[in-house]
C-alpha cells in the first residue's frame, strides 16, 4: 500500500465538510465497555486481547471482540468479586456483545498482513462511558486506497454496504426519512447518479416500469405499512379526488388510456356496451352551473379520462367545424398553431377536414 | 438457478428480441464476479368490480430478478446485466385488472469505457433525470464525462409499448448537460422530444438543480418548458433548512399545467390551458430517538377555485421491536374533498417473524355510491425462512363505496441468491 498525500482527498475533504462528522457508528446499544486507557497504561498490546482479529475477514463476524474467558485471564478476582460493572454497563444484567450488522466491507486479515500496527487505522481508542465508539475516519482509508473515480463516480458500494449508518447534512439531502416518498422525485431528476450509489434500476422499477407491470407495489409488499407508498389503502375510492388536486401527478406515470380502460369497463365511457351517464343534470345546457364547456375548460385531463378516443371522441361530434359545439379553443390558439399545422396532424384534421 | 429463471421467462410470451439479446448476454454470465438473483412468487385471491358487480378472482405472478457485476471484460470498467421480469396468471377473463400475460421491466447492459469517461446503457432501461423524468425507453443511453465535473448524457429509442395502453410514442429522445461540483450537487439543462406517427407528442426543455447552499441548507429546483405551446409544463421549487440537529423545517413551491402532460397527439390537448399552483412548508422533528413528527401543509390553486392539502404523520419506535406509525391526510379541491386516517404497527417476534398491521379509514366530502366513506384493515406475517428463502401471508378486510366488503388474501415466497458479500469480502 502506497501513502497519498493529503491533497489527493478533494472530493472526500468536500464530503466532509458536507458531513461534519464522518463516521459516527449508531445501532444497537453497548452492553459491554473496557476501559482502553487503562489497558494501553498497563502495556498493552492490542493484539493481547483482540488476536482473532488476524483471521477475520469481514465487520460484524463473530469473534472478534475477546471471549470472557481471555478477559478472566486477569480479571477473575473482580468477577468473583461481584463486580460485573467494571466492564458491563449494566452489572444487573450482563450481556454480551451486541450483534453488528455488516455495512461496510472490511477485511481486517488482509490489512494486518500489511501492518500490524492497528494505530495506523484507529487513530482514537474508544473512552469509556462514551455511547458512540470512534471508528477509522474515512480519510484514512484514502490515505492508502486510491478510490477517486470510485468517488466521483458514486460507486460507493465497493466498500459500503449502507450508508444510513453515516450522519451526512443536511439530513434531508441524503437520507430518506420524513416524506422521502414525496420528495423524492425533484431529488432524483437534478441527482438521479447520487440515488445510484445504492440503488440499482430494479428499485426504481418496482413503482416506475408502471408501463410494464400492472402490480402495484402496494400489492407486492402488503408487510410494508411504514413505507410511504402512495396508493396505500383504499386508493379507488380516493382516485379521483387526489386526480383532482393534482392531475399531472396521474399523467406522470399513467398514460390517459390506462383512465379509459378501466372506465370503459365500468361503463363510463360513451363507447362501452350500454353506458352509464355520470354527468349531473344540466351537463349540456349552456349557462347551466354543471355545463360541460366550464368543467372542461378547468379539468379537461378528467374529461380525457373517459372520452380520449381519438377523432372517435364524442366531443368531435359537436366541436369539429360547421358543428353546432363553437370553437372549442383556449384563447391565444391560432397565435401559437397556424393553420398550416392542420394537414400535419391527423388530429387537427378530425374537426378541420 | 440462472437456467430456471431464463426458464420461466421464455413461458411469458414472444418475446424474441429481448429473449434473443439476453442468450447473447448470457456468456459473460458464468465468468462474472458478482451475481444477485431473486424470484419472487405470488397467489392473490381479491375482488374486482365492473359496473356494479363484484366477483372474486386470482392471481398468480412470478417476478424474476437478475443481476450480474463487475463482469472482466478488457477495456469496460463496471460491466453489468440488469433483468427485471414477470409472468400472470388469472383465473378471470375479461378482468379489470391484468389477466394473464406477462412482460419485461427491464433488460439492459451497462458499462463504462475510456477510464469512466464513457457509460453506455443499451437495453430496456429507465432514463431518469431532467425533462425525461422516468422515462421506460428501448435504446441506448450514453454519459459523456468531459471532466471530474462536467457531462453530457443523451438517449434515443422507442418509449416502453405498454401491454395496457397505447404508446406515447415511437421514438424518443433527448439528453443532459450537468454540473456535478460534489456529490450530490448538481445543475442540468435538458431536452425532450417524442415522436408519435411522425407527429411530435412531446417536445420539452428542462432546468434542474439541486445544491447545498449552506452545511444546512439545502434547495432543489426543476422547470419544464413545452416548447410547442410555449408554456411551462411544471416548475417546483424546495428549500431546506436543518434548524437544529434532529428538526428540519421545508418551504416549497410549485407549478403545473396539465393539459400539457397530456400527449400533443390527443385530441384533448387543444380544449384548454389549465394550471395547479401550490404553496406550502413544513417540519420533520426527531423529537426522541423514538419518536418522529413529519408536518406539511400546502394551499392549492386549480382552475375552478382553491383547495388545501395538509400531511401529519408521526413514527414510534416503541420497543426494539415494535414501530407504530400514526398518519392524517387532508386533501380538499373545489367541489369536493377527502380525509384519510391511517395507523400501523410493525412488531418483529424474533429475528425471523415479523408481524405488522394497518388500518385506514377514509371520509368523503361528497359520498360516492351514497357511502361517505371506507375503512380497510390490512395484517401481514413475514418469515425469513433462511437460506435465502422468506414467505408472507397478508389478509385484508374492508367496507369501501365500490366493494360494500372487500377480503384480499395475498401468500407470497421469496427467494434471493446472491454472492456479494463472499465477493466483495474477497476484494
Amino acid at each position: 500500500m502506497s501513502r497519498r498525500p493529503l491533497g489527493a482527498r478533494g472530493p472526500a475533504i468536500l464530503l466532509l465538510v458536507l458531513a461534519g462528522a464522518w463516521p459516527v457508528e449508531a445501532g444497537e446499544p453497548l452492553t459491554i465497555d473496557p476501559n482502553h486507557a487503562g489497558h494501553v497504561k498497563a502495556g498493552l498490546e492490542c493484539l493481547t486481547c483482540h488476536e482473532a482479529i488476524f483471521d477475520v475477514t469481514s465487520l460484524g463476524e463473530p469473534g472478534v471482540f475477546p471471549k470472557e474467558s481471555k478477559c478472566l485471564g486477569c480479571h477473575k478476582k473482580e468477577k468473583d468479586a461481584g463486580n460485573c460493572g467494571m466492564c458491563h454497563i449494566r452489572a444487573d444484567k450482563p450481556g454480551t456483545y451486541p450483534k453488528r450488522t455488516q455495512y461496510l466491507i472490511m477485511n481486517h486479515a488482509k490489512h494486518l498482513e500489511k501492518d500490524d500496527k492497528c494505530g495506523v487505522c484507529h487513530l482514537t481508542l474508544p473512552a469509556r462511558g462514551q455511547m458512540e465508539k470512534p471508528v477509522p475516519p474515512m480519510s484514512t482509508c484514502l490515505g492508502c486506497h486510491n478510490h477517486d473515480d470510485q468517488f466521483k463516480n458514486g460507486q460507493c458500494y465497493g466498500c459500503h454496504l449502507d450508508l444510513t449508518h453515516f450522519p451526512l447534512k443536511p439530513s434531508s439531502f441524503f437520507s430518506h426519512t420524513a416524506n422521502f416518498t414525496r420528495f423524492h422525485p425533484n431529488i432524483a431528476r437534478s441527482t438521479a447518479a447520487a440515488c445510484d450509489t445504492c440503488h440499482q434500476q430494479s428499485f426504481c422499477a418496482d413503482c416506475h416500469a408502471a408501463r410494464t407491470r400492472p402490480m402495484r407495489v402496494e400489492e407486492i409488499q402488503p408487510d410494508r405499512p411504514d413505507r410511504n407508498f402512495i396508493h396505500w389503502g383504499d386508493f379507488l375510492t380516493r382516485h379521483s379526488i387526489e386526480a383532482r388536486g393534482n392531475e399531472a401527478a396521474c399523467q406522470k406515470c399513467h398514460q390517459i388510456s390506462f383512465c379509459t380502460d378501466c372506465h370503459k369497463k365500468q361503463r363510463l365511457t360513451p363507447d362501452s356496451s350500454n353506458p352509464l351517464n355520470p354527468h349531473p343534470s344540466g351537463w349540456l345546457t349552456t349557462g347551466s352551473p354543471s355545463f360541460h364547456g366550464t368543467a372542461a375548460r378547468q379539468d379537461i385531463v378528467s374529461c380525457a379520462a373517459c372520452h380520449d378516443q381519438g377523432s372517435a371522441s364524442n366531443c368531435v361530434t359537436c366541436h369539429r367545424v360547421g358543428g353546432p359545439g363553437g370553437n372549442p379553443h383556449p384563447q391565444g390558439w391560432t397565435g401559437k398553431h397556424p393553420t398550416s399545422e392542420i394537414n400535419r396532424n391527423t388530429m387537427c384534421l378530425s374537426c378541420h377536414p | 438457478m440462472n437456467r430456471e429463471i431464463v426458464g420461466r421467462i421464455a413461458g411469458v410470451g414472444s418475446r424474441w428480441p429481448a429473449l434473443a439479446l439476453l442468450s447473447i448476454l448470457w456468456a459473460p454470465v458464468a465468468a462474472a464476479q458478482v451475481v444477485d438473483a431473486t424470484s419472487t412468487t405470488m397467489l392473490r385471491l381479491k375482488p374486482e368490480w365492473q359496473a356494479g358487480d363484484t366477483r372474486n378472482g386470482v392471481w398468480g405472478t412470478e417476478l424474476v430478478g437478475l443481476s450480474v457485476r463487475n463482469i472482466e471484460v478488457a477495456g469496460v470498467d463496471d460491466l453489468n446485466i440488469q433483468l427485471s421480469a414477470w409472468g400472470q396468471l388469472s383465473s378471470l377473463k375479461d378482468s379489470i385488472y391484468t389477466g394473464s400475460t406477462g412482460d419485461i421491466d427491464l433488460l439492459y447492459i451497462q458499462g463504462a469505457l475510456f477510464n469512466h469517461h464513457l457509460s453506455l446503457t443499451l437495453g430496456r432501461q429507465l432514463v431518469s433525470g431532467g425533462a425525461a423524468r422516468v422515462l421506460q425507453l428501448d435504446g441506448v443511453n450514453g454519459t459523456l464525462m468531459f471532466s471530474r465535473a462536467f457531462g453530457v448524457s443523451a438517449y434515443a429509442g422507442a418509449p416502453t409499448t405498454s401491454r395496457f395502453t397505447y404508446p406515447v410514442g415511437e421514438f424518443a429522445f433527448g439528453g443532459r448537460a450537468f454540473w456535478r461540483p460534489s456529490y450530490g450537487s448538481e445543475v442540468g439543462v435538458s431536452f425532450l422530444e417524442i415522436i408519435s406517427g411522425s407527429v411530435l407528442s412531446r417536445q420539452d426543455v428542462g432546468v434542474d438543480g439541486r445544491w447545498a447552499v449552506l452545511p444546512n441548507v439545502s434547495a432543489t429546483a426543476s422547470g419544464i418548458f413545452s416548447i410547442q405551446e410555449e408554456r411551462v409544463a411544471d416548475a417546483s421549487v424546495t428549500l431546506n433548512w436543518q434548524v437544529l440537529k434532529d428538526l428540519e423545517i421545508f418551504g416549497k413551491g410549485a407549478h403545473t399545467s396539465p393539459d400539457l402532460f397530456l400527449p400533443l397527439t390527443s385530441i384533448f390537448s387543444v380544449f384548454a390551458d389549465t394550471n395547479r399552483d401550490s404553496a406550502g412548508g413544513g417540519l420533520f422533528w426527531q423529537i426522541t430517538r423514538q419518536a418522529g413528527l413529519y408536518l406539511e401543509y400546502q394551499r392549492l390553486w386549480v382552475d375552478g377555485g382553491n383547495g388545501d392539502e395538509a400531511d401529519a404523520r408521526t413514527t414510534i419506535k416503541l420497543t426494539r421491536k415494535s414501530t407504530m406509525g400514526l398518519e392524517a391526510r387532508f386533501l380538499f379541491v373545489p367541489t369536493n374533498g377527502v380525509t384519510d386516517l391511517r395507523a400501523w404497527v410493525s412488531h418483529s417476534l424474533n429475528e425471523k417473524i415479523r408481524l405488522s398491521a394497518d388500518v385506514e379509514g377514509t371520509v368523503l366530502k361528497n359520498p360516492v355510491n351514497a357511502t361517505g366513506g371506507s375503512i380497510v384493515g390490512t395484517a401481514s406475517a413475514t418469515w425469513a425462512i433462511g437460506s435465502g428463502w422468506n414467505a408472507m401471508l397478508s389478509g385484508s378486510l374492508g367496507a369501501t363505496p365500490f366493494f360494500q366488503t372487500a377480503a384480499t388474501l395475498t401468500a407470497r415466497i421469496g427467494y434471493t441468491f446472491s454472492n456479494w458479500q463472499q465477493k466483495g469480502a474477497a476484494k
